[in-house]
């Protein structure tokens, strides 16, 4: 290979690297502009409404959502003062026997099936982070009947 | 219900009767019209509040022999067996006890007509008066059509409606998958009911606390049930009500409010509701066990009893 032309394959790579740059600049600038995390932020959102429909019902969808994010944690923080009241009623001795505690209740096939119930709500109110409000569990209903035996019904 | 099964409600016996029929077969209609005219054939001679009835006639010359109708003498001989088995507690000679307390007429009468207050005060202290001395053990006699009752008035108001259930159940036999006859309460439940897994039986509370006391799954039994939910009166400011114990002519059950019995005879059903119930709140758990009675009560307090052989049956029981 001759001086001249080692000289001119320099002068080609040193003219490629800001070429490459370029591009590799204008293709993060897109990607950028494109990446659906950014583009699903609050902050990203409410700086540059679109004009797409689809985003557009997105983003409604988005609102309704934390509207909702809203009314669940009022109702937390609603249930949990409640949970607090109760607590405090408990401790003065105001607050009424769970039904389920006395002996015929357990002694009922249906007040045992209540009482598996319940257990398993108590389980699950353990695991969360979202205490439920005390509640008097009733007794179970009657189950329908097809007729009754009773008293004479002489008239 | 579904459109293709036979219903039938009337009034009969002073009481509101239901015939049902699940799945009828094609000649089902002819047997419901054979089981309505078995009930009436029960209220139309066994009635003592009718003079012209057969028991009306029979009551009116007790030591004399009278020819009757099958039905009576059957009455007769169930009461006559049911009197020995019992040892005396079922006893149909209380009807005279009943009348000499008011209860002499159809039961809305005795509320709704002026009576002679006198006449009530006396007997029913009188009767109270007679309670050392009960009743000697009741002999009738059955040949065929002739009867003699022996000497006392007799009252079939309770077994008569046993009666009927078991010859209407007779006459339903085969008219469909499932049957139900309701005759004020005592009742017949054949097949495996509506839903195929037995009829669904709730046994009134008679305290009216709730609905029910209980619910029962029940296939191809009767049950009957004896109850003070209603029948109460007061003479002069003592409170009574129809269920006689034959032992002290006074009300009996002491402690309870109604007794409700399983069996396989509808008649017999209602002979052991009664039975149980004049027990008393204090005998009647060793009573049931001792007969392997399929019974549940009810006390006055309103707590609940069972015997063993009824729990198998209990899909709910009332909690208070």
């Amino acid at each position: 290979m001759t001086d001249s032309a080692v000289a001119a394959r320099r002068v080609a790579a040193l003219t490629l690297i800001p070429a490459s740059v370029a591009v590799f600049g204008t293709g993060l600038a897109w990607a950028t502009t494109h990446d659906p995390a950014v583009a699903s932020s609050p902050d990203s959102q409410a700086a540059t409404p679109s004009s797409d429909p689809q985003l557009a019902a997105a983003e409604a969808k988005l609102d309704d959502a934390r509207a909702r994010l809203a009314e669940l944690q009022a109702e937390v923080n609603r249930r949990n003062a409640e949970r607090v009241a109760i607590q405090e009623a408990q401790a003065a001795g105001t607050a009424p026997a769970s039904p389920a505690s006395s002996p015929a209740a357990a002694a009922s096939p249906a007040a045992q099936a209540n009482a598996k119930v319940q257990t398993g709500t108590t389980k699950t109110a353990a695991k969360t982070t979202v205490t439920q409000p005390i509640v008097a569990a009733a007794p179970a209903a009657a189950p329908p009947v097809q007729t009754t035996t009773k008293a004479s019904t002489k008239k | 219900m579904t459109s293709t099964d036979l219903a039938v409600t009337f009034t009969s016996m002073a009481s509101d009767i239901e015939i049902r029929v699940i799945d009828p077969v094609p000649d089902a209609e002819e047997a419901v019209a054979r089981a309505v005219a078995a009930i009436g054939d029960v209220a139309t001679h066994l009635t003592r509040f009718d003079p012209s009835s057969a028991l009306a006639t029979v009551n009116r010359a007790p030591d004399e022999w009278h020819e009757v109708p099958s039905i009576l003498a059957d009455a007769i001989g169930l009461s006559r067996s049911a009197h020995r088995v019992t040892d005396g507690l079922f006893d149909p000679r209380v009807g005279s006890t009943l009348a000499a307390w008011g209860y002499d007429r159809s039961f809305d009468r005795i509320a709704t007509e002026t009576v002679d207050a006198t006449v009530w005060d006396i007997a029913i202290h009188r009767t109270r008066r007679d309670t050392a001395s009960p009743r000697p053990t009741w002999t009738p006699q059955v040949s065929g059509s002739m009867v003699n009752i022996g000497g006392s008035p007799l009252d079939f108001g309770g077994i008569g409606k046993g009666l009927a259930v078991r010859n209407a159940a007779a006459a339903l036999a085969g008219a469909g998958s499932s049957v139900l006859v309701d005759a004020g309460g005592d009742e017949w439940l054949a097949g495996p009911g509506p839903d195929g897994d037995g009829w669904k039986v709730g046994v009134e509370d008679p305290l009216g606390l709730a609905e029910h006391a209980l619910v029962l799954a029940v296939v191809d039994l009767g049950v009957a049930t004896s109850s003070i939910a209603r029948q109460r009166w007061t003479v002069r400011g003592v409170p009574v009500h129809h269920l006689v114990d034959p032992r002290t002519n006074t009300p009996g059950g002491a402690g309870l409010a109604a007794v409700t019995v399983l069996h396989h005879d509808p008649a017999w059903a209602e002979v052991w509701s009664k039975t149980l119930y004049l027990t008393g709140r204090a005998d009647i758990a060793a009573v049931a066990a001792h007969r392997g009675l399929a019974a549940a009560w009810v006390t006055v307090d309103g707590d609940v009893g069972l015997s063993d052989a009824i729990r198998p049956f209990v899909l709910w029981q009332v909690t208070r």
